[in-house]
């Protein structure tokens, strides 16, 4: 017999053998096949993780290694038998399910990752405006956490499956928080048929502060890139931004803290959210979110929201230099657009979102333009810049169109939000469909 | 341990992050730079995947040029040896899709590599590995080389390859189930067929 850790010696030793270099020829086709092959462009380049407070990245480890996985099937939801639950903007705790009710979703022993994003929650250590997360593991584990400081468990128990419809936490020897070991609580819950809104209904609980924490709507979080906790898909609704910042202007040197809500966003069927960054928030219709893959997808549709740009110098040669002689207003960097003659503009036109004043415009690369950047065979415009020095850059390349909306929110603090697609054919359309969405913004 | 860390600094001072940043917006030089330092790592990983070094060069340089396409896209440099190893292993499923008939004609690595140090590896050995080895999926090899050679925890494997940890480790296990049960068979002694007098 082998014994484990003898195989594991073998099986090292075993791979050891093996080519250790990359053939000098397969190096020299890559590096040619570079000067013919051009560099996918975004209209925005995707946001560096800045060093904020956030521990987004050297969590993530943790989250994998935790997140995981529902409770002995209690939030083990099969999709196709919901309970109830339309989204809403706070907690909802309106609705008990029944244990009886058939709506309700069945138990399952079934595993899934479970985390599942909530509104600021009264807990000990988390703070006052972030938002909240509970996670269901693999291993019946139970905790809270902060949104953005997932490394730091709350209120952990243990759980398990009471009956249809009903879960059972009990505070463990550590990490328990203000509850004291062997607390129990007692709650309901239901999942919408989608399986992404639970609702969790107060029972009854030894602990008064998981009372107050667990009840209420959660969003599941399935967000496609490893890097973010972006909702992902999500059902036709009303919700709010876990980490997306409108005001924070980094540029003027502004520290980043959790601001959950700082965006109100509602969506029809069919949308997903797809990133959620401080700096930058994404809504994508759900089809192309499908095709997003680990690497990115080659196409690119997406309502995005973009804090603090600038006007970007047009002799930087394509990188990221701020125009700081144009105001950072609507009026000062819609009418420096207007002025460039590497563009078109179209469709210029005086928006009022809930109150706010802006002005929406489209844009696209004037024909006669022909520079173009390095990587690209088509014309770039490299035309707005995050201010400061963070290096983010808009650009259009090609024949794509975009529409700009530049809205004031008062204070000096200007947000830009953006509709692309990477298909000139669907660019109408997808305004279309997504004017009713930005005209929903509400910005705290 | 068969792969050791990147190394943080490149050529000439730059560190990774700087060459990254640069091959984001075009830089060609800085991107010869980056495959200067991860292709040997990254086609050693293809190899002991695909157990065919054709396999290996065919998905290492289409998983390179994926890199230089996309690049713009990866959102945090620092990750940029974990994002790599990803579309690498991309390429290698890729690659064992392309060659369907791949499991049935695939040839045993040829070991032009260095001994194993410390002749730990016999020849049976060798040979039940390989053989068992070939009727795993690229999905459970993947894994199994991640882990044992590269040195992956299973959560970093799960993270790399988009999956669940769940499904990692039952990878893991079935592929090591199956590859020790094969150097255990090996080492059995051979059964006699028919009665003793």
């Amino acid at each position: 017999m082998t014994s484990e850790r003898d195989f594991d010696r073998l099986a090292r030793a075993w791979l050891e053998l093996g080519p250790e270099e990359a053939p000098d020829r397969v190096v020299a086709a890559v590096l040619q096949a570079t000067e013919t092959t051009p560099q996918v462009r975004r209209p925005i380049r995707w946001p560096l993780l800045k060093d904020f407070q956030m521990t987004r990245l050297p969590v993530l480890a943790t989250v994998v290694a935790t997140l995981v996985v529902v409770v002995g099937g209690l939030l083990l939801i099969n999709r196709p038998n919901g309970g109830v639950g339309g989204p809403t903007a706070s907690p909802s705790p309106s609705t008990v399910p029944s244990s009886a009710s058939p709506a309700a979703a069945p138990l399952s022993v079934a595993l899934r990752p479970s985390r599942w994003m909530g509104s600021e929650r009264p807990v000990p250590g988390i703070l006052p405006k972030a938002g909240t997360i509970i996670n269901f593991t693999v291993n019946n584990q139970f905790f809270i956490t902060q949104s953005a400081a997932n490394e730091n468990h709350y209120l952990n128990s243990v759980a398990s499956s009471v009956g249809d419809g009903q879960f059972r936490l009990e505070t463990t020897g550590t990490g328990g928080g203000p509850c004291s070991t062997g607390d129990i609580g007692r709650y309901s819950w239901s999942v919408a048929p989608s399986g992404r809104i639970l609702t969790i209904v107060a029972g009854n609980d030894d602990c008064p502060t998981r009372l107050g924490a667990v009840p209420g709507t959660w969003w599941l979080e399935a967000c496609k890139n490893p890097d973010n906790y972006c909702l992902g898909d999500v059902d036709a609704g009303t919700y709010k931004s876990q980490f997306f910042t409108p005001r924070l202007d980094a540029g003027a040197g502004a520290a980043w803290v959790p601001d959950f809500g700082g965006l109100t966003y509602w969506v029809p069927d069919g949308w997903a959210n797809s990133a959620d960054f401080p700096e930058r928030f994404g809504l994508t219709p759900t089809a192309d979110y499908a095709l997003e893959g680990q690497g990115g997808p080659e196409t690119f549709h997406e309502i995005g929201l973009h804090w603090q740009l600038a006007a970007n110098a047009q002799n930087s040669g394509c990188t990221s230099e701020e125009l700081t002689s144009v105001p950072r207003t609507v009026d000062g960097l819609v009418d420096w657009i207007r002025g460039l003659p590497s563009l078109e503009v179209h469709a210029l036109n005086e928006i009022r979102i809930h109150g706010l004043y802006g002005r929406r415009l489209d844009v696209s690369v004037a024909p006669s333009w022909t520079t173009s950047c390095p990587g690209e065979t088509q014309p770039v415009v490299v035309f707005l810049t995050e201010a400061g020095d963070a290096g983010e850059t808009f650009a259009l390349v090609g024949r794509a169109r975009a529409r700009l909306v530049f809205l004031d929110l008062g204070g000096g603090d200007i947000v830009t939000i953006s509709v692309y697609s990477s298909d000139p054919a669907r660019f109408d359309s997808l305004v279309a469909e997504a004017m009713p969405i930005i005209e929903s913004f509400q910005f705290e | 341990m068969g792969v050791t860390a990147s190394p943080w600094r490149g050529t000439e001072g730059a560190t990774v992050r700087d060459l990254v940043l640069r091959a984001q917006n075009g830089d060609r030089d800085a991107f010869a730079a980056l495959v200067g330092m991860t292709s040997d790592r990254m086609y050693g990983l293809a190899a002991r995947i695909l157990r065919d070094n054709d396999f290996a060069e065919d998905a290492l340089q289409a998983a390179l040029i994926t890199v230089w396409r996309q690049l713009p896209t990866l959102r945090d440099p620092d990750r940029f040896e974990a994002w790599v190893r990803r579309l690498l292993v991309h390429a290698c499923y890729a690659e064992a899709r392309r060659r369907r008939s791949w499991a049935a004609n695939v040839r045993v690595l040829p070991v032009d590599g260095p001994a194993a140090p410390d002749g730990l590896v016999s020849i049976d050995d060798r040979d039940a590995l390989d053989r068992a080895f070939r009727r795993l999926t690229v999905e459970q090899r993947a894994v199994f080389v991640l882990h044992h050679h590269v040195g992956l925890p299973l959560t970093e494997i799960a993270d790399t390859l988009g999956i669940p940890a769940g499904t990692a480790r039952s990878r893991l296990h079935y592929a090591t189930r199956i590859l020790r049960a094969a150097v255990e068979a090996d080492a059995a002694p051979v059964a006699h067929e028919g009665r003793m007098a």
